[in-house]
This record gives structure tokens, sequence and C-alpha cells, in this order.
């Protein structure tokens, strides 16, 4: 039988954020080889260089209008990290506070307004088409509700926006965060006008958004068996509980560790290397951060992504919620994580190993963006009246910083260098560089290419099946003139 | 009747803002309580929210029709139709497909568009050109009125 080899193309990559080409090589109805590039070259490293440290904080946010938040808090420690301050109390509840508000926001747009699409028929007008026309399972009365909290989780959204720019000032890019803390002095209708958004936001996640994963979960339960990950998890952890120093000592809600073979393990930072053979950069291959370079060469031969292929010893881990509530879930660290995780385990009658796939990936996002809700309800009765929000700092004329996070979509870690008082290095190594990284100089597959290869694909015109795959992931990798165009209107009068 | 004033577009691209800059205007009249007035920027899709929740809606806008720089142009809502353009994101959603797939799930208020052709929108500029900047009051002065119609009275 001759081998019937097809090139899928699927470029730009639409419903993720940001710029992303994905490539697949299918022979026989089977992905034998994948490739996902980032197509946006960012260059916020060489815009940082000479600029006063504090700059970090607001510059850094740009990376991004979805996950501003864990950019400001990342780069916040890597300067406290460098100036030898820790903040107070109040100021560790409050970024706590902002930050799961900027979860809950993120896991809802990221299942109504990117993901689900591919598995509920939204209406046929623009943007909901041109779409891959095929494999829409569910009833029209269902498919009907889940468009309608399609336009209901914008609503929802706006209401975790609001919750984290009453801490924030603002959002998106948030204005209060500092190093040492943040600037904001909390008052009595910050916490009741959380409070009261926040119980809108749970009751949405409750009612809306956990049924209707578990009811797409039961509709195509064969996603739970496809776009396996590699296994190997890793997350930095999320809510600071203490002012250790040390972040790999510190004690975080959803913990800092990686897992392997099964296995929960320590993070040690110097073990994370960026690859750099298939990306268009000439600089050194598998240079930890603290002395990462960005250098590009758009001309390289044979690369194909923006994004540098990190690795922790040598070895490709996936990032995001499928790493934190796993590792919570295996460690039994988190009562909360245990009882919902077996509750979904029991409803799908799935097992837990079933978690590292498409579904599993939705599953997981939904069931910790409860758990995150809830936490960060007790999180704003801890926030104390006329208490410190902040430490003081001294720029040092020469210091190095770390500041290791977790944005909704995973690890994110910002590496700073100082010199003169100004910032001579600045490396982000962000979730979607775990997740989308092109292959690394042994050849090994980034977790998106390796949850695509193995995959079968019926009609090559419609990868579906791809889609689905690289959006469970959540990728996150944009804006624009917007003017009416009169071609759309049948009638006007001049005025 | 309970009305919103939005205005789209982007100021850092001169003419494009025109309905920003008729907005901060209108902001500085006194307008009755059942009367919002929004600065819908660069929204895109998430204009939903704005849309939802209001009997009126009056939209303001550059609009690329065949007529002069700074002619004023009045749609009604019923007029739109979708174009059946193709974005590349989300991001490129125009407000036209917005109003259109949200008002077949939601009904959706009365909708009156009054745009204003640009001269330019290529340039990063934060100020309009001449004749679209010359046609401000006069755009003005017809949002007013559009709210007087409707019992909504002023104090300007």
């Amino acid at each position: 039988m001759s081998t019937v080899r097809t090139n899928i193309v699927i470029d730009p990559m639409t419903r993720i954020e940001g710029h992303l080409k994905i490539e697949a090589t299918v022979e026989n109805r089977k992905v034998v080889d994948a490739k996902v590039g980032g197509t946006l070259y960012r260059g916020f490293e060489q815009i940082l260089v000479g600029r006063n440290p504090l700059d970090a904080i607001q510059i850094t946010q740009r990376f991004c209008g979805v996950c501003p938040t864990p950019h400001a808090i990342a780069s916040a420690q890597a300067l406290e990290n460098a100036f030898g301050i820790m903040p107070p109390p109040n100021g560790r509840t409050i970024r706590n506070i902002m930050q799961g508000a900027n979860y809950i926001q993120s896991h809802i747009l990221h299942f109504y307004h990117l993901a689900a699409l591919d598995f509920f028929k939204g209406p046929d007008v623009s943007p909901f088409v041109p779409r891959y026309e095929a494999d829409y399972r569910l009833p029209k009365a269902v498919n009907d509700a889940l468009t309608y909290h399609y336009i209901r989780a914008y609503q929802i959204r706006l209401k975790a926006h609001e919750l984290c720019a009453i801490w924030a000032g603002k959002m998106p890019h948030i204005a209060s965060m500092a190093p040492g803390g943040v600037s904001i002095i909390p008052r009595i209708d910050n916490i009741t006008t959380s409070l009261w958004r926040l119980k809108e936001l749970t009751e949405f996640i409750e009612n809306v958004y956990l049924p209707d994963v578990i009811t797409v979960a039961s509709v195509y339960c064969d996603y739970f068996n496809i776009g396996m990950g590699v296994k190997n998890l890793l997350s930095f952890g999320l809510f600071d509980l203490d002012a250790e120093p040390d972040v790999t000592k510190r004690k975080r809600y959803f913990p800092m560790g990686r897992m392997t073979n099964g296995t929960i393990e320590t993070i040690d930072p110097k073990k994370i290397t960026e690859d750099i053979r298939w990306s268009w950069y000439n600089t050194a291959s598998g240079k930890n951060p603290v002395e990462g370079e960005t250098s590009p060469k758009p001309e390289k031969k044979d690369a194909y992504s923006w994004l540098k292929a990190p690795r922790y010893d040598s070895v490709p881990y996936e990032v995001g919620p499928l790493a934190r509530v796993v590792m919570a879930y295996d460690s039994k660290s988190n009562q909360k994580v245990t009882k919902l995780v077996d509750d979904m385990l029991a409803t799908l009658s799935i097992n837990k190993d079933d978690l590292y796939s498409v579904m599993g990936r939705h599953v997981v996002r939904a069931i910790e963006c409860k758990v995150v809700a809830d936490e960060i309800q007790d999180m704003i009765m801890q926030v104390k009246l006329e208490q410190p929000v902040c430490t003081d700092h001294t720029i040092p004329e020469k210091a190095e910083g770390m500041g290791l996070w977790c944005a909704a979509r995973g690890a994110l870690g910002h590496w700073i260098e100082i010199k003169n008082g100004k910032i001579a290095r600045y490396q982000a190594v962000v979730p979607t560089t775990w997740n989308a990284s092109p292959k690394d100089d042994k050849g090994k597959p980034g977790p998106i290419e390796h949850a695509m290869i193995g995959t079968e694909i019926e009609d090559t015109d419609n990868p579906f099946a791809l889609a689905r795959i690289v959006r469970s992931f959540d990728p996150c990798i944009a804006c624009a003139v917007h003017v009416l165009d009169g071609k759309q209107v049948k009638q006007f009068k001049i005025m | 009747m309970k009305t919103l004033v939005i205005g789209v577009g982007n100021i850092l691209l001169g003419d494009d803002g025109i309905g920003v800059h008729a907005v901060r205007e209108l902001m500085k009249h006194q307008l009755l309580k059942n009367v919002t007035v929004v600065d819908g920027g660069t929204l895109g899709i998430e204009l939903i929210n704005y849309y939802i929740g209001y009997e009126r809606l009056i939209i303001l806008d550059a609009l690329q029709v065949d007529a002069p720089p700074g002619t004023i142009v009045r749609i009604n809502g019923v007029d739109i139709q979708s174009k059946g353009f193709v974005p590349a994101s989300a991001h490129d959603s125009t407000l036209t497909d917005i109003l259109y797939f949200t008002s077949s799930f939601i009904p959706l208020a009365q909708v009156t568009i009054l745009g204003v052709v640009p001269d330019s929108t290529s340039f990063l500029s934060l100020s309009l050109s001449e004749c679209v900047n010359n046609a401000l009051p006069k755009l003005i002065e017809l949002v007013l009125s559009e709210l007087v119609d409707k019992d909504v009275s002023i104090n300007s």
C-alpha cells in the first residue's frame, strides 16, 4: 500500500491569543509530525534594557491584554528579589485577589469565547463563520443554551475585570502594582464591592460554567483520549501564603513543583534552559534565563518559531491548570481540589489519567476556576484596613532578581539583572513558551506538538481535531482601526 | 427611554476617533439619568456588554460611504446587514457583525448610527482632520436633537 502523505497548515490559528501557525504532516490519516510556530516577534527584552527597573512592572504587562496581572506580579517579585524586600501580608493578599479575579476572567474567556465554539455551533454569521463544518454533536436546545451563555460570558467577564480593577485601579494593565506590595490603600467599599461581584461570578461558575463543561465533556467523551500530553507537569505555584524570601521554599496555595513519571519533585530554577535550534534567534542554545539573550535572526534556515524551547533538565513540560490541579490532587494537599476532582471523575466515569487530554484540560480548568473563586472570597475577608500594603525599597546599583509565578495559562518566570541602577538584562519565560515550544536541540517536540502527533485525521480539509487539541492548551502568544464600512449598509441619509 | 450613546473608534488614528471625540464632548453636557454616554474605544466584540440592557442605542463612529469627508450620515439599525466579512481573529469583528449576531439571540435596542465620513484613518494622529473636526459641533447637535425627540430633556 502506498503511503498517502498530506501537509496541513493552519495559519493563522484563530480563537487563541496572539499569532500561531500550526503544521501537521499526515500519513495514512495519522499525524506523524507537527510544528507549532509563533509568528510574532515580541522583543520586549530589548525595550527594557537601559531603563529604570521600576518600568518593568508596567512594560511587561503589555505582553498581553489577557494576562497583564501575572506579568505585573512576576515582574514585581523579580524586583523584590533583586531589592531584598518582601510585601507585607496585606500587599500579598491584595495581589492574590487581583490574580484570582484575572484567573476567573481568563478561564471563562478561554472556555466560552475561544474553545467552546469547537464543540457548539455559533450563529451562521461572522465572526462564527467560516468554521470547520463537521462534528457538531449537541442537540439544538443545548447548542442554543451554549450560544446564549457565550453572550452572557461577556457580561460575566466584565464583572471579573471590575473585581480586579477595584484593587488594580484599572484593567487591563493594572496600575497599583509596586515592588514591595501594592499602592492601593484598602477601604471598606473595596471589600463590599468585591464581594457582590464575586457572588455573581461564583453563581455563574457553579450554575453555568461547570455544568456546560460537563455537558460538552459527556457528549465529546472521546476527547478524553485525544491530544494526550507529555505527562510531565510543571507549576511555579499560585497565591503566596507567607513572606519566605526564597521563592522555591515559599508556601503557596497551589504548590510549586513538577511531576515526571507520576512523581512530584521540587524545582531548581537553574535547571530551566531555553533551546533555540528551531527558533529565529542566533544566540547560544541551552542557556538558563539568568544568562539568556534575545537576538533575532528572521532569515535563519530551518527555524519555524519566534518561541524558544524551554526545557527543565532537558525535558519538555506541560504547564497550566492541568499541572496545578493534578499536582494538588496527587499530593492530597488541597481537600477542595481532591473533592472536586473525585466528583468530576465519578460524574464523567473517567480515570485520572484521562485528564491529560483535550477534554481533561477543559474540565480541570473549570474546577480550578471554582477553587480560585472560593479562595479569593476568603482572601477578600483577610484584607486589613489601615494596615500597610507596601514595603519601601531602594534600587541597588547592581543586583539580580527572579520572579516565579503562575499565569492562568501556566508557569511564568521573569529574570532581571540590574547594573548601574538600570536594567542590564531582562528575560521572561512565559507559559505558552513551554506549551507551544518548537522542537528542542535534540529534536524532541514541544507539548502541543507532542499532543498533535498520533492524532487521527479523517478529512485533511477539516482538521478540527487539531484545532481542538491546540486550543485545549489555551495558547496565548493583539489591535486595530475599526471603521464602519458603508458597504454593509442598505440605506443611509446624509444629514 | 433608557438610552446609550456610545462612541467607537481609535483616537490614535486621526478621524477614526471621531466617535470618541464626540462622546467626550457630550460628556460636558448635563444629560438626564436615563442617558448613558460611553467611550467604546476599540473594544470590538466586548461591545456586546454595552448593547444589552438599553431600549435605544445611538452609535457614533467614522463611516466610509461615497460622500465627501466630513459628511454626517444617519443610519437606522434595521438597514444594517452582515456582509459576511471574514475576520482573521475576534479582534477584527466589526460593529455591524456584532450587532447582527447579538440581535439574533437577544432583542436589541432601537439602533441609530450617526457617522462622519473620515478623511484620514491610516496615519498616527491624535487630532481630527479639519473637515471632520468642523463636523463635530453639528454631530453633537444631531445627537442632542435625537435625544430631545425621545422626550429626554437636556440642559447644556
